[in-house]
């Protein structure tokens, strides 16, 4: 139970608080409304989707979740492309691209944490688990926002360019979901799985929370990735040749 | 005498707007009509799975290779579980009492391990992709499937 709960949470919970310290870095300045707007939004919208959470996963044959899901990953994508193309820093944009992603990763967990019945015994040891895997990613958001801060004092573009690589990877978060909903072609893997890291490790979780990284990606995972990747920064090139 | 030709290239321009956005809008509709059509013409074969007491139910799931499936996740028990497999890259939530669908394959040939993340102790189990000829003879009811 301890150790299910401390992987769960680094699973749904890291990638929502590394995208919030890569925009935070983007924008230091604006740490605080950044945060109080994702509470804002978020903390409703999360408890307004629990209480709606059957009826979701009731639509389209048992799909609706997925469906769901899969636009708030293009929310999320979309929301952090037009932060990206424009001069401005939004910070209704950045809370708004960060609870997108809560909405999926809040809701798994707190089915996992409050709607699921259990002993006293397991309710400790989860409970113990929350705090650890909450403190583990915690402590890589905080340690990922002063890297990327140390980084742009070298290259200013640092924040914008890994934000670029989120971007990518909700798209192909979007894809594997519509894939499972057989709403689209092309899911044979690239490649045989587990080549590389794996997904289902400490480094793997990180990788795909920062990256996107699959250790087996679809075709189509994979060319949407690199699409939208090569197009967000082809749109930055000015900024990024400055 | 400037006006006239300003009229015409601004007419033509008009034109040109709406032609592109007739062409975009008949070839969404073709696309839009073909792309369900095509997916629902797919003859997908269907395979279930059932969830009680945190045991899946059969723990070994044979499916043919080389096609897309449909498995449907029936879970029996009060409580939501996560079908989750990093073999097949899939992962889905199925609440207490209900059931899920998940869309897997064309799959290789072999084994992939699927558990229920919220039990992954006790909820396992395994899809074993069969080659065709190892398939059709399962579906016969040969020896060489087993």
């Amino acid at each position: 139970m301890l150790i299910n709960t401390v992987v769960l949470l680094l699973r749904e919970l890291l990638p929502v608080v590394v995208l919030l310290s890569l925009l935070v870095a983007a924008n230091p300045a604006a740490l605080r409304a950044i945060l109080l707007r994702v509470l804002l939004l978020g903390a409703p919208l999360l408890l307004l989707q629990s209480g709606q959470y059957s009826r979701l996963a009731g639509l389209w044959d048992g799909q609706g979740l997925e469906f769901w899901y899969a636009c708030c990953y293009g929310f999320c994508a979309l929301f952090i492309a037009a932060l990206l193309l424009q001069k401005r820093q939004h910070v209704w944009l950045a809370a708004a691209a960060v609870v997108a992603l809560l909405l999926i990763n809040g809701s798994n967990l707190v089915l996992y944490l409050f709607l699921y019945p259990r002993a006293l015994d397991d309710s400790q040891a989860l409970w113990l688990g929350v705090a650890l895997g909450s403190g583990i990613s915690l402590s890589i958001a905080v340690l990922m926002y002063h890297l990327v801060l140390e980084l742009q004092l070298h290259w200013r573009q640092a924040a914008a360019v890994l934000l670029c690589f989120s971007a990518a990877r909700q798209i192909s978060a979007a894809v594997f979901i519509l894939h499972q909903m057989d709403l689209l072609g092309g899911a044979a893997p690239v490649w045989s799985q587990r080549l590389w890291i794996d997904e289902s490790s400490e480094l793997g979780y990180f990788l795909n929370a920062l990256l996107g990284y699959k250790s087996g990606p679809s075709q189509a995972q994979l060319l949407a990735w690199s699409l939208t990747l090569i197009v967000l920064l082809a749109l930055r090139r000015k900024e990024l040749k400055s | 005498m400037p006006s006239k030709p300003l009229i015409k290239h601004v007419t033509c321009r008009r034109l040109s707007h709406s032609r592109r956005f007739a062409l975009w809008l008949r070839v969404s509709l073709i696309l839009g009509s073909v792309w369900p059509a095509w997916l629902l013409a797919e003859d997908i074969p269907v395979f279930r799975l059932t969830l009680k007491d945190h045991l899946f139910s059969p723990a070994t799931l044979q499916v043919p290779a080389g096609q897309k499936v449909k498995i449907i996740i029936e879970n029996q028990d009060p409580n939501p579980e996560e079908f989750e497999s990093f073999a097949m890259n899939r992962e889905k939530v199925i609440l207490g009492r209900s059931r899920g669908v998940v869309f897997v394959g064309p799959l290789q040939p072999g084994t992939y391990p699927f558990s229920g993340e919220y039990n992954p102790d006790i909820a396992k189990g395994q899809l074993i992709a069969l080659p065709e000829a190892q398939w059709q003879a399962l579906q016969a009811g040969g020896d060489d499937a087993h």
